[in-house]
Order: structure tokens, then sequence, then C-alpha cells
């Protein structure tokens, strides 16, 4: 079944579409989420609260005609940006993986040093603009090829080539001074 | 936009590590641009391996899902469609207010019960209506007064009918027959057509709203008909086979009901129910939505209900003098909890809580929600701090972690960021070789 007509049964606030909807979505949206925070716990609320919005929005008879996908990862980046703006105002320092297990996982698919690594990666990103940081998870996280990433983030496809370009060298040049200091 | 060429090469060398190449061998195949080329691509591959990374939680999606649903259900259930209101107290005595003086004092409130769709002072009314629902909390009245004003739609539709006005309309009532095109409810006749959504399980002999336009001819068009659907939160009082008392309020489970949690004697819970044309709620849904309130009397009977018990227990302690839907009898001391049964502590869920069940900011979704300027625009808009999760909220692991854990700091200061693990040169962190996963759409 194609997103459009999903989406059309949605705005009439159909529950098996809206089933569907989340169903499909959510690993993505999680995935996007996860990416960019450490903290497990906020990630699983920010990626619900992605599709709260969702529906509050289709209630009120707004929210997204079309490309979905882009309204979601959209919401979801908005949400990252503003809970990182909170903590950082805030002075709340993040869970790191090494902390959470607040799910009963004790990671044995990865050691300690593997878990710290992907934390030095995600703080690196962290210092990248929302955008560079949006379109590193888009191809990364969800593995989303350049021309759907452009249709998310309604680019073109030469921007988003030219906005990840830029993001990795920012990263590469963090990571150095990261082993500099 | 015109990308720099290395932005090029880079896309290119990119897709070849993600199909499973090795750097040395994308390099080689560009030796003029391999000095530059390869601490970027290792950076790129620790961006991608940070994507490889992640797992999602046993049970998130579920947690979500749940949720998610719960909220629909919420806002499919009104029966005023454009008409609703999630509004805080506050919003809604300023809106209440708002229109009192607009449309002339209070005195427009006490005409307003007489307006009819399509009167002027008609969206007075409903806002009278919803202003009082909105303020009745015990579940008792409220389902009192919903029946009510469904019994007032049902007033203003036959006055309608009488003056042979054409105009929109929603009702409630019950469904009498289903021919094909055309549906008897209560004694209106509501024409169906390719263009009419029914939503939800439509039944004869079950209460439905219909959404639509009255002819003059007496009949209503039909754009939207569904199964009217009252909900009733409260503490689960009593469990037998197919009938549960929640909040002294008899709701009638049958194998159809989908129960959400682990339902015990004491455990408070939202049901949404669908209503019979004999006064009997028939629970379409049950959720948990706590723990259960431990009784203080101990007893032989521990029922248990769960995803896959939608029955209940079979053995069936006695239903105490409730209230039936639409009957005269007011609540009785009687429809508070009687502790006849201890709730079951054993591995289940109910009896050690997980802390994924307590501290979740958004565990309460949807009508909590801090409004938001800007409402136009949901993707652009940003949630308030009230929403956001907060990690200090959040329970602290007791498992021991290693005493030699680095200190990270927040960005952007760099200056506590300890030294990542290995030294690989000018490009730190590359172990990991993304492989592309099938992408769906």
């Amino acid at each position: 079944m194609q997103s459009d007509e999903i989406l059309l049964r949605a705005r009439r606030l159909d529950m098996s579409a809206l089933a569907q909807i989340h169903d499909r979505f959510f690993p993505e949206v999680f995935r996007y989420v996860r990416y960019r925070l450490d903290d497990e716990r906020a990630c699983e609320d920010i990626a619900s609260e992605v599709f709260l919005r969702l529906l509050d929005a289709l209630h009120k008879r707004r929210g997204p005609d079309q490309n979905l996908r882009g309204w979601l990862l959209g919401t979801a980046s908005n949400l990252v940006n503003d809970h990182l703006r909170h903590r950082y105002q805030h002075g709340v320092e993040e869970l790191r993986e090494d902390e959470e297990d607040f799910f009963g996982q004790d990671h044995p698919e990865s050691s300690f040093v593997d878990r710290w690594e992907v934390h030095q990666v995600r703080q690196a990103l962290r210092q990248l603009t929302t955008e560079q940081q949006h379109v590193l998870a888009l191809r990364f996280a969800d593995e989303r090829s350049l021309e759907e990433t452009a249709a998310i983030m309604e680019k073109s496809v030469n921007a988003v080539k030219a906005l990840q370009f830029r993001a990795i060298a920012s990263l590469r040049r963090i990571f150095e001074e990261q082993f500099q200091a | 936009m015109i990308p720099d060429p290395y932005a090029i090469v880079f896309e290119a060398c990119l897709q070849q590590l993600q199909t499973g190449a090795s750097l040395d061998q994308v390099l080689k195949q560009y030796p003029q641009w391999a000095g530059e080329l390869r601490p970027l691509l290792s950076a790129a591959q620790a961006a991608a391996g940070l994507g490889e990374s992640i797992s999602i939680p046993a049970n998130a999606q579920e947690r979500s899902r749940a949720r998610f649903m719960a909220q629909a259900r919420q806002y499919n259930r009104s029966p005023l469609g454009w008409f609703t209101f999630n509004f805080s107290p506050l919003k809604l005595a300023a809106l209440t207010l708002i229109l009192v003086i607009f449309f002339g004092g209070v005195s427009s409130v006490v005409v307003s019960a007489q307006a009819l769709p399509g009167d002027t002072l008609y969206a007075v009314k409903l806002i009278t209506e919803q202003t009082r629902l909105f303020f009745t909390k015990d579940p008792t009245d409220r389902l009192k007064l919903e029946q009510s004003f469904d019994q007032e739609r049902r007033e203003e539709l036959q006055t309608l009918i009488q003056r042979s006005r054409s105009t929109p309309v929603n009702f409630t009532g019950g469904l009498r027959a289903m021919n094909p095109g055309e549906w008897m409810v209560d004694n209106v006749r509501v024409d169906i057509t390719s263009e009419t959504q029914v939503i939800g399980n439509i039944q004869v002999g079950f209460y439905v709203e219909v959404q639509g336009v009255l002819q003059p001819d007496g009949k209503v068009t039909a754009s939207l008909v569904r199964d009217r659907e009252y909900t009733v939160y409260g503490t689960v009082q009593e469990m037998s086979a197919e009938r549960w008392i929640v909040a002294g309020i008899i709701i009638q489970v049958t194998p159809q009901t989908v129960i959400n949690g682990t339902v015990l004697p004491g455990s408070p819970v939202e049901v949404n129910a669908a209503l019979n044309l004999e006064g009997v709620l028939q629970a379409h849904t049950v959720t948990v939505t706590g723990s259960p309130l431990v009784p203080t009397a101990s007893a032989s009977a521990t029922p248990t209900v769960g995803e896959e018990d939608h029955h209940g227990p079979t053995e069936a302690p006695t239903v105490k003098e409730t209230e039936e839907l639409g009957g005269d009898k007011e609540p009785t001391a009687t429809q508070e909890i009687e502790p006849t049964q201890t709730p079951r502590s054993t591995d289940d869920d109910h009896g050690t809580p997980k802390p994924t069940g307590t501290p979740y900011p958004s565990s309460t979704p949807g009508p909590s929600k801090t409004p938001e300027p800007g409402d136009d625009d949901e993707h652009t808009r940003t949630p308030g701090p009230s929403r956001t999760p907060q990690p200090s909220e959040t329970p602290r692991p007791t498992s021991t972690r290693p005493t030699f854990t680095p200190d990270p700091t927040e960005p952007p200061e760099e200056s506590g960021t300890p030294q990542p693990s290995q030294t690989p040169g000018a490009t730190p962190t590359p172990t990991l070789t993304p492989t592309r996963k099938p992408t769906d759409n």
C-alpha cells in the first residue's frame, strides 16, 4: 500500500492506517533519534512523541499532505534539537550508554570500549550544525539514499551532497582536534 | 548548487564503501585524491559505524504503539468531529469568557440552549456542553452527561426534521437496521453512499454516531458513521468471566475485547466501550493505566487477565449491586473497591514493576502537553520544555560500571573530552565498515 493512500486514511483517523504508519516508521524515527542522542530512554520518549505529534496534527486537520517520512523525521529533528538545547541550558548531563541499564540490557553484543567509541563519535557529531547532524543521521542511521535524503530535506541532491561533504569534513576536523587535545 | 569536486568523488567512494569495499580498494581508484580522501572516508566510516551500532530496545515499539493507539482512540471517539476539545482548564475558561463577551453575556448561553444546528448560537451550546463535560470527573456522572448530550442531539434532529430544514448534523442513535444503501438509526433513515466513511465494528443493536447532512425529506445523507464509544476511567472493582465493574459501572467483556496490560482487581484502567440498546457497555479495549491498588485483605482467588486471556478469571466473584447504564439508581457504597482478592505477586510485570513503566514524561501524551506557539505548522514547532524527557528524572542504573569510565562533557566544550582508546594517526575511529541494508519505499 502506498504511503499517500495510508496518509489519506490516517487523515480520517482510520485506526488501521494509523497503526500501519506507526509500525512502519517507528524504527526509522527511533534510529534517527538514537543516532543523535546517547540517552536511550530519551530516544524512546522522543520517538514516541513524534507519533503523538502526528496524531495531534491529523486531528486538527493539519499535518503532512505528502512526504510523511519527511514530516516525521523533521519533527524528530526538532524534538532532538530542543532536547539538546534544554539539556544544555539546564546543564543536565545526558546518560551515557554505559549507565543505561534501565531496559535491563547488558549490551552483550558490544564491549565497553566499543560503546565508548560510539559515545565519542556521537559527542563529536553533536558539535556539527543541526543541519549537518540531520543529513548524517538520515544517511547513516536510516540509510537513506541521496535522493531520499534530498526529498526528506526538501533540497536538491547536489545540495545534500555538498552538505554531507561539509559535515564529514567537520567531523574529521573534530576527531583530529580530539586526538591532539 | 554545484558541489565541490571533492564532494562528488567522496560520494562515489562512500557508495562503494557502503557496498562492502575496503578503504584501500576504494582509494586505489583515485590515487591522486587518496591523501585527501582517506581521513574523510575514515570519518565517514566512523559516522556510518554509529548508525550500525543502533539497536531498538525490546518492546520500545510496542510501548509507543500502545500510547499512540490509545491517543488515536481518544481522538476518534470524539462525537463532535471538528468540535473536539483538548483544552487546558485555563484555555477553556478563556474561550468561554471570550464567547460570552462576544455573544453578549450569560443570557446568550441560556438562549443557546434552544439553538439548533445551523443557528448562530449553536457553537455556544456545544462549547457549553463540552465545558460541563470537561469539569465532570466522576465516571458515572460523565457517562450520564454524555448520554444526555446524545439525547439532546436526537431531539435537535427531530425538531429539524419537523421544520424540514436541511443542514449538517451530527447525532448518535441506536442502529436498528442495515439495509443496502439505507440504515435506520433510531427512526431516522440514513443514506449510506460510496462516499460514506464507515469506521469501526458497526453492529445492529449498538449506538452509532452519524455525521452527515439532513435533507428536507427527513433523511440524513451520511458522510461518516462510526460506533459510538464511551470511555470509562477508573479502578477495576470486580472481575468475573464476562462482566467487570469499573468505577461502579458494569462493563461487558467479550472475547473480542482487546486488553492492554495485565488487569487485576484494583488496577486503574481506561475502558473504551460501545453501548448497546439494552444500556450495557461492551468493552472494545481495556488499557491498564497504572499499578493496581493493593487490597489489604487476602483471598485465595487471584484472577489475572492479560493479552492471552480476554475473558478474565473463570471464578466469578459476586457482582455487587451496581448501576446499570441508563438506570435511575445512584451509586452506592458497594461501588467502592471491595478488597476481596489479592493481586498475584509473582514473576509477572505487575508484581515487580519495571523501571520503564513509571518515570516516562510521555506516558501522559496528547492533551497534557504544553501548547506551542505557531500551531499552524507542527512540522517546525518545537516541543515545550515540559514535554522534553529529562535524563535527571530517570532512575539511575544500579549496575556497576567500570572504574575507568571516562567522564565526557557536554558539547560544545571540548576541553574535558577524553581521549578515545585508539590513536589511528590522523583518522580516528574508522573501524566499522557499513553495509547498506535494503530499504523500502
